[in-house]
C-alpha cells in the first residue's frame, strides 16, 4: 500500500501529469462523438500537437532563464521560416537540405539578434523579442509579397502524411527533438547554468555559470526550434502563408504553462511540455467536434490557461519551499 | 513650560529582551530606559545587537523574550507590527531608506500621513507644505531639495535628509530613531541634525542614535550605551567618557569567546607562494593604499565597518572588471548572504554543490548522476556532511549545512583565489570551527584566501589584513606583528572624503535644471517626433499643414488612450497583452447593443470594463504571472467578440462614427483630443493621490504597505482605471472604424507596447508617463506616414517600429550608463 502511495505521490508531483490525465479525459470524451476509433483519434492529435511541442519547447528554454523572460518572437520566426524554406524549395526536393539549412540558419539569426538585444542592450525580453519580431514580420511581407505562394518539398509533405506504426513521422521527430533537448537541459552543463541562472541569476554569475552567454544561447535555441518547427510545418500546410506562424504565439506559453515550467524560471519540464502541447490540441479537436463557434473555443482556451496557472501557482509555492 | 517639560518625559522602557537567529543569539536580555531628557547613542561592533534591539521597538522584528513599553503601555502584544509602531508615534529611519523612488519627495511625505492631512482636496499642496516645513527645520534652507524633485533624482545624503525630515514631520513623533543618520551627510549637515534633534528633544521626542561614528558623540548625544554580543556592557553619559575608553569597552573581551576555536596561525611555516591577485585601486585620498595583493597559502582578512565596500570590492575582484593594471586570477566567490546570491533554491543540496564544477567543464559537456553524486560525496564526507542530505533541497538544510556546501561548491572549482564574502554570517559555533578549520586548509593546499569577514574577533585567523573605510582599502597590518587591538581601531579611524553634497552655485543649479529636462522619460519620443515631422515636412509639406496633420493624426488619440491604459499597468509593475483583444469586444458591442438597444449596449460596456479590475484583484490574489493571465484573458476577449458579432458587420450609433469628424477651430481634433489625453493621463497618474499611490506600488510595495495602505484595493483601482481608458479608446476606435470586426483592433496590443516603450514607461513599475505614452503613440501613428513620403513600402512600417523600440532602448541604457559613471 505504501509503496502505491509513495508511488502515486511522485507521480502528482510530476507537472507532466495533470496535463496528460486531462488529455486523456478529453479522449475519453471525445470516442463516443467522433466517428473514429480512439487510437485513431489519439494518433492524429499526437500528429498535430508535434508543431506545438517543438516550438514550446524553445519557449521553455526561454522562460526558464528567469526574470520573467518569454520569446514573442516565435510567430515571426515561424512564418519567416516557412517563407524562406518553402521560396528555396520551390516545390521540388533539389534543394531539401539548403532549404532547411536556411530555415534553421534564420531561427538562429533571430534568436541571437534577440540575445543581443537583452544581454548586451539590457532590453526587457519581452520588448526585445516584440522588436525583433516586428522586424521579421516585415521581411515576412516582403517575401509574400514578392514570392506569391510556393508549395513545399514534396518530400516533407509526404512525410507529413507518412507513419510508422500509427504514429505520424513527424510525431517520432518531435520526440526525437524531445528527448535532445531533454539530454542538453538535464545532461549537460548547459542545463545547469540555465537553470541556475533561471533561479538567481547574481548567485549564477559568482558561481561562474556565465548567465550572459547562458541567455544568448537560450534565445538562438528558441529561433532554432521555431525554424524546425517550420520546416515541418511547410510541409503539413503546403507552402507559407503570412499567417501560419501566428497561433504558436499563445500555443507555445500556454504549452509551457500547462506543461509545469515555471514562469519565474529555474525549472522545466520537457515531458511537461509534450503533455500541455497534447492536451491542446485535444482541447482543439473536442471543441470543433462539438461543434463550438468560433468564439466559444476561443473562450474555452482562454479560462483553461488561466485554470491551469491557477494549478501552476501552486507549484511555484511548493517547490520554492 | 518647565511643567510641559516634566510632564512630557514619557519613558520607553525595554526589560529583558531576547532575540535568537536560528543557532545565534542576537540579543540576550537587554534592558534599558531612554527618556527625552536626553539624546541617547547606542553603540557597538558589527552583531552587537543594537539594530535587532531597535527592529524589535519598531516593530519590524519580534522579541522572543521580553517586554517593550510606552508611557507604561505595553506594546509588543502578539501581532505587533510596524503600522501599529507608527500608530504610537514610533517612527525608524534606516540606513537603507525606504523612499518610493520614483515618486517626488512631497508624494513620499503624502505617502506616510495615512491619517491627518492627507484627505480632501489640497492634498498636494498640504504634502508640500509639510515636506518643505520639516526639511527647513531640519536642514536649513541652502540643501537645494525642493519638495517637487523625484527621489530617483537625489544623492544619498539627500535622500537621508528627506527620510530624516519624513519621519520627524510625523504629527504623533513621541520615539525617533535614527540608525546611522550621518552616514551620507557631510559636516555642516551633521551640525543642523544636531539642532534638530535638541528641537525634538525639546519637544518631548524621545531620540535613539545608533551610530560608528565616535566623532560626532559629544555633539550629538547626551549618552552613550555600549552594546556587545547581544548584552548591554555601559551605560554613561557622554560627558564621562571618551573615544578611546568606549572604544576598548566595545571590541574589549569579544576575541574571547573565539579563544577555544583559534587554530594556531601558521604564517611561519606557511608557504607563501605566487601572487594571485594585485588589485590597483585608485587613490581618491591620500591614505588610501595604492593596491591590493594576495598569494597563494596566506589568510588575508578583510575588515571594516558595515558598508565601508568590501562586498563590492570582492565583486569586482570575482568579475574582474578591473584589469587596468591589476592582475586577478580567476576566482572562487563564497558567500555568507546566502539566500541572495548563494544558493539556488529549487535545486537538492547535490545540485547546488556541483554547479560551478559542472559549468566549468565546458557549455555542452555531457554528465551523468554518478558524476554528481560521487563529486558531492567526496565534499559531504570531507565537510563531514551527512550523506542524506545530499537529496534535500538545499533551503530545507540548517544555514550552517548550507554553508559548508557553498564552501565546497567555491573549493571544488579548483581556483586559486578563494573570495570568502562573511561566510560564517549566522552560523553556529561548532560549524564556525569547522570552517576556520577548512579556510586555514585550503590556504595550505595552495590557495590564497581573501577574506571579508564582519566579526572581529575572526581576526585571529588573518595572516594579514586590510582595513576599508568609506570605500577604499586605507590601512594594511601583518597580524604576526600588529596588535588586534591597533587593526580594530584602523576601522573606526575617520577617511576625511569629499562630502557627498556639493553646494551648488546659480549656475550648477541651471545645468542641473537642464539635466533633469534631459532626463524625461519622454525625451526620446518628443526628439523621435520632432525630428518625423520634420522630415515630413521636407517632403510633403502638405501633410504638416493643420488639415494634413488631422488626416495623418486620425488614429494617435486611439493609440494614446491604449498606452494610457498600458500606463496603468505598468505603473504597477505588470503588462496587459490582450488590450487589442479588449477594444475588438468594445467594438462589436458598439456595433451591435449600443445602437439597437442602448441601454443593454451601455449595461455590456460597463460589464467588459468591470473584467478589468476583476483580472487584476486575482493577478494580485493568486500572485499570477500578467503575461499569461493577460494574454489567455486576450483569448476570452475576442471569443466574447465572436459570439456577439461572429462576422464583420453591424453599425455603431451615428454620435459615435461622428465624434472623429468633429471640427475644431484654428486646431485639427485629433491634436485637440491627443492634448486633452495627455493631460487628463498626467493628472490622474502624476497630481492625484490615488496615481501617487499606483506609482508607490510599482515602486516599493513594502513601503507602501508599511505606511499602511490596501495594497490589494490600490492594484484594483489601477486595473478599473486601465479598463476605462480601454473602453473609451475602444469606443474611438469603433466611431473610426464605424463598423464591428472584432479581430479589427488585435495590431493595438503590440503597438500599444511599443508607444509606452518609446515613451519612456518601464517595465519595472512605478516609472510611467503619460505624456511620454501620448508622444509615443502620435510618434508610432507617423511610421507609416513617414515611409510613405519617402516612398518606402509600408511593409516596412513594423520593422521600422522594431528597429525604433530597440534603438530608443539602447539609447536609453546608454544615457543611463553614462549618468553613472
Amino acid at each position: 500500500m505504501n509503496f502505491i502511495k509513495s508511488g502515486l505521490s511522485l507521480i502528482s508531483r510530476q507537472a507532466w501529469t495533470v496535463s496528460f490525465a486531462a488529455s486523456l479525459l478529453i479522449l475519453l470524451a471525445l470516442i463516443p462523438m467522433s466517428s473514429r476509433g480512439p487510437i485513431e483519434v489519439l494518433f492524429s492529435n499526437f500528429a498535430l500537437s508535434s508543431f506545438v511541442a517543438i516550438a514550446a519547447l524553445g519557449q521553455m528554454i526561454v522562460v526558464s532563464t528567469g526574470r520573467g523572460a518569454v520569446d514573442l518572437s516565435i510567430p515571426y520566426t515561424i512564418t519567416l521560416s516557412v517563407y524562406v524554406a518553402t521560396i528555396i524549395q520551390e516545390g521540388r526536393d533539389d534543394h531539401l537540405a539548403v532549404s532547411i539549412a536556411a530555415a534553421l540558419g534564420v531561427g538562429a539569426l533571430i534568436g541571437a539578434v534577440n540575445g543581443f538585444a537583452v544581454v548586451v542592450l539590457k532590453i526587457p525580453a519581452m520588448v526585445a523579442t516584440l522588436s525583433v519580431g516586428f522586424i521579421a514580420q516585415s521581411v515576412v511581407q516582403t517575401l509574400s509579397s514578392t514570392s506569391g505562394h510556393v508549395g513545399p518539398s514534396p518530400l516533407i509533405a509526404e512525410l507529413s502524411r507518412a507513419d510508422v506504426f500509427g504514429f505520424s513521422v513527424f510525431t517520432l521527430i518531435a520526440i526525437a527533438i524531445c528527448l535532445v533537448v531533454a539530454l542538453v537541459l538535464y545532461r549537460t552543463s548547459f542545463g545547469v547554468r540555465l537553470f541556475g541562472t533561471g533561479q538567481n541569476d547574481v548567485a549564477a554569475k559568482l558561481a561562474d555559470l556565465k548567465p550572459s552567454s547562458t541567455r544568448w544561447v537560450a534565445f538562438i535555441m528558441s529561433g532554432l526550434l521555431a525554424g524546425i518547427t517550420a520546416v515541418l510545418l511547410g510541409g503539413y500546410s503546403g507552402g507559407a502563408s503570412l499567417g501560419v506562424g501566428a497561433s504558436f504565439l499563445i500555443s507555445s506559453i500556454a504549452a509551457v504553462v500547462l506543461g509545469g515550467t515555471l514562469m519565474s524560471g529555474g525549472q522545466s519540464s520537457v515531458s511537461g511540455i509534450f503533455g500541455g502541447a497534447l492536451f491542446l490540441t485535444f482541447l482543439v479537436t473536442l471543441t470543433s467536434t462539438l461543434d463550438m463557434t468560433f468564439g466559444l473555443r476561443s473562450i474555452i482556451e482562454g479560462v483553461v490557461i488561466l485554470v491551469a496557472l491557477g494549478v501552476g501557482g501552486r507549484n511555484v509555492i511548493k517547490n520554492s519551499r | 513650560m518647565a511643567a510641559a517639560k516634566l510632564d512630557s518625559h514619557v519613558k520607553l522602557s525595554i526589560t529583558g529582551l531576547v532575540k535568537a537567529y536560528g543557532p545565534t543569539l542576537a540579543v540576550s536580555g537587554v534592558s534599558l530606559d531612554f527618556d527625552s531628557s536626553q539624546i541617547n547613542a547606542v553603540i557597538g561592533g558589527n552583531g552587537a545587537g543594537k539594530s535587532t534591539v531597535m527592529k524589535m521597538i519598531a516593530g519590524e522584528a519580534e522579541a522572543d523574550q521580553g517586554s517593550i513599553e510606552l508611557a507604561g503601555q505595553l506594546l509588543n502584544t502578539p501581532g505587533y507590527s510596524p503600522k501599529l509602531a507608527h500608530g504610537s508615534g514610533i517612527r525608524i529611519v534606516h540606513q537603507e531608506l525606504s523612499l518610493a523612488n520614483s515618486l517626488t519627495v512631497a508624494e513620499n511625505f503624502y505617502l506616510e500621513q495615512t491619517t491627518k492631512g492627507s484627505r480632501g482636496f489640497g492634498w498636494r499642496k498640504r504634502a508640500t507644505d509639510s515636506a518643505r516645513a520639516a526639511l527647513k527645520e531640519g536642514f536649513g534652507t541652502d540643501h537645494g531639495i525642493t519638495p517637487a524633485m523625484k527621489v530617483s533624482n537625489l544623492n544619498a545624503g539627500e535622500r537621508q535628509m528627506v527620510e530624516i525630515a519624513r519621519a520627524t514631520s510625523a504629527p504623533n513623533l513621541k520615539v525617533l530613531i535614527l540608525d546611522e543618520p550621518t552616514s551620507a551627510l557631510g559636516p555642516e549637515r551633521v551640525e543642523y541634525l544636531g539642532r534638530l534633534l535638541r528641537t525634538l528633544q525639546s519637544r518631548g521626542v524621545i531620540i535613539i542614535l545608533i551610530t560608528h561614528k565616535m566623532e560626532e558623540l559629544p555633539m550629538l548625544t547626551d549618552r552613550v550605551v555600549v552594546m556587545r554580543e547581544g548584552k548591554l556592557v555601559e551605560d554613561t553619559t557622554t560627558e564621562n567618557t571618551s573615544t578611546a575608553k568606549l572604544l576598548t569597552i566595545m571590541l574589549d573581551g569579544a576575541e574571547k569567546a573565539q579563544e577555544q576555536a583559534k587554530t594556531s596561525r601558521t604564517s611561519k611555516d606557511a608557504q607563501v607562494g605566487e601572487v594571485v591577485m594585485n588589485l590597483v585601486q585608485k587613490q581618491v585620498h591620500e591614505s588610501d593604499l595604492p593596491s591590493i595583493q594576495v598569494r597563494t597559502g596566506e589568510v588575508v582578512g578583510l575588515l571594516g565597518l558595515q558598508d565601508a565596500g568590501q562586498e563590492e570590492l570582492l565583486r569586482i575582484i570575482k568579475n574582474r572588471s578591473n584589469t587596468g593594471k591589476s592582475v586577478i586570477q580567476k576566482s572562487a566567490y563564497i558567500t555568507g548572504d546566502r539566500k541572495f546570491d548563494g544558493i539556488f533554491p529549487l535545486w537538492t543540496s547535490r545540485q547546488n554543490l556541483s554547479a560551478s564544477w559542472l559549468s566549468a567543464r565546458g557549455m555542452f559537456a555531457l554528465f551523468s548522476p554518478n558524476q554528481i553524486a560521487s563529486l558531492a560525496n567526496k565534499w559531504f564526507e570531507k565537510l563531514k556532511l551527512s550523506l542524506a542530505a545530499g537529496d534535500k533541497t538545499i533551503g530545507q538544510l540548517s544555514g550552517g549545512m548550507q554553508q559548508k556546501v557553498l564552501f565546497a561548491r567555491g573549493l571544488s572549482t579548483e581556483s586559486k583565489l578563494i573570495l570568502l564574502n562573511d561566510p560564517t554570517r549566522g552560523v553556529d559555533l561548532a560549524t564556525k570551527i569547522e570552517m576556520y578549520s577548512i579556510i586555514r586548509e585550503s590556504a595550505k593546499e595552495g590557495k590564497g584566501i581573501l577574506w571579508y569577514s564582519s566579526e572581529e574577533s575572526e581576526i585571529e585567523f588573518f595572516d594579514r589584513t586590510y582595513v576599508m573605510r568609506d570605500g577604499a582599502v586605507t590601512a594594511e597590518f601583518t597580524n604576526s606583528k600588529d596588535d588586534t587591538k591597533t587593526i580594530k581601531r584602523a576601522m573606526f579611524s575617520e577617511r576625511k572624503k569629499a562630502t557627498n553634497e556639493t553646494p551648488r552655485t546659480l549656475p550648477q543649479k541651471v545645468l542641473r535644471w537642464l539635466q533633469i529636462f534631459v532626463a524625461q522619460p519622454w525625451i526620446f519620443a518628443f526628439i523621435g517626433l520632432v525630428a518625423v515631422l520634420i522630415l515630413i515636412d521636407s517632403k510633403q509639406a502638405i501633410l504638416t499643414n493643420m488639415f494634413g496633420l488631422g488626416l495623418i493624426l486620425t488614429l494617435a488619440p486611439v493609440l494614446a488612450l491604449t498606452a494610457l491604459s498600458q500606463n496603468f499597468i505598468l505603473a504597477v509593475g505588470d503588462i496587459d497583452l490582450g488590450i487589442g483583444q479588449y477594444m475588438g469586444l468594445v467594438v462589436v458591442i458598439a456595433a451591435t447593443s449600443l445602437n439597437t438597444a442602448p441601454l443593454l449596449g451601455l449595461a455590456m460596456l460597463i460589464g467588459a470594463t468591470i473584467l478589468y479590475p476583476l483580472i487584476g484583484y486575482i493577478l494580485k490574489v493568486r500572485q499570477f504571472p500578467a503575461v499569461i493571465a493577460t494574454l489567455a484573458m486576450s483569448f476570452v476577449y475576442s471569443g466574447l467578440a465572436l459570439t456577439i458579432l461572429p462576422n464583420v458587420g453591424g453599425q455603431v450609433p451615428a454620435w459615435l462614427s461622428g465624434f472623429p469628424r468633429i471640427q475644431f477651430p484654428f486646431v485639427p481634433f485629433p491634436i485637440v483630443l491627443l492634448i486633452v489625453i495627455g493631460i487628463i493621463g498626467w493628472f490622474v497618474i502624476d497630481k492625484t493621490r490615488i496615481g501617487t499611490r499606483i506609482r508607490a506600488l510599482g515602486s516599493n510595495e513594502q513601503a507602501l504597505r508599511d505606511s499602511g495602505w490596501n495594497t490589494t484595493a490600490v492594484k484594483v483601482s489601477a486595473y478599473a482605471l486601465a479598463g476605462i481608458a480601454a473602453t473609451i479608446a475602444g469606443l474611438m476606435f469603433a466611431g473610426i472604424a464605424t463598423a464591428g470586426d472584432a479581430n479589427s483592433a488585435d495590431g493595438y496590443t503590440l503597438m500599444t507596447i511599443a508607444a509606452v516603450v518609446v515613451g519612456g514607461s518601464e517595465f519595472i513599475g512605478g516609472r510611467v508617463s503619460a505624456v511620454g505614452a501620448v508622444l509615443g503613440a502620435a510618434l508610432l501613428s507617423l511610421i507609416g506616414v513617414l515611409l510613405g513620403v519617402f516612398a518606402i513600402p509600408s511593409l516596412f512600417t513594423s520593422a521600422a517600429m522594431g528597429l525604433l523600440l530597440i534603438l530608443v532602448m539602447g539609447l536609453r541604457r546608454l544615457t543611463r550608463e553614462s549618468e553613472r559613471a
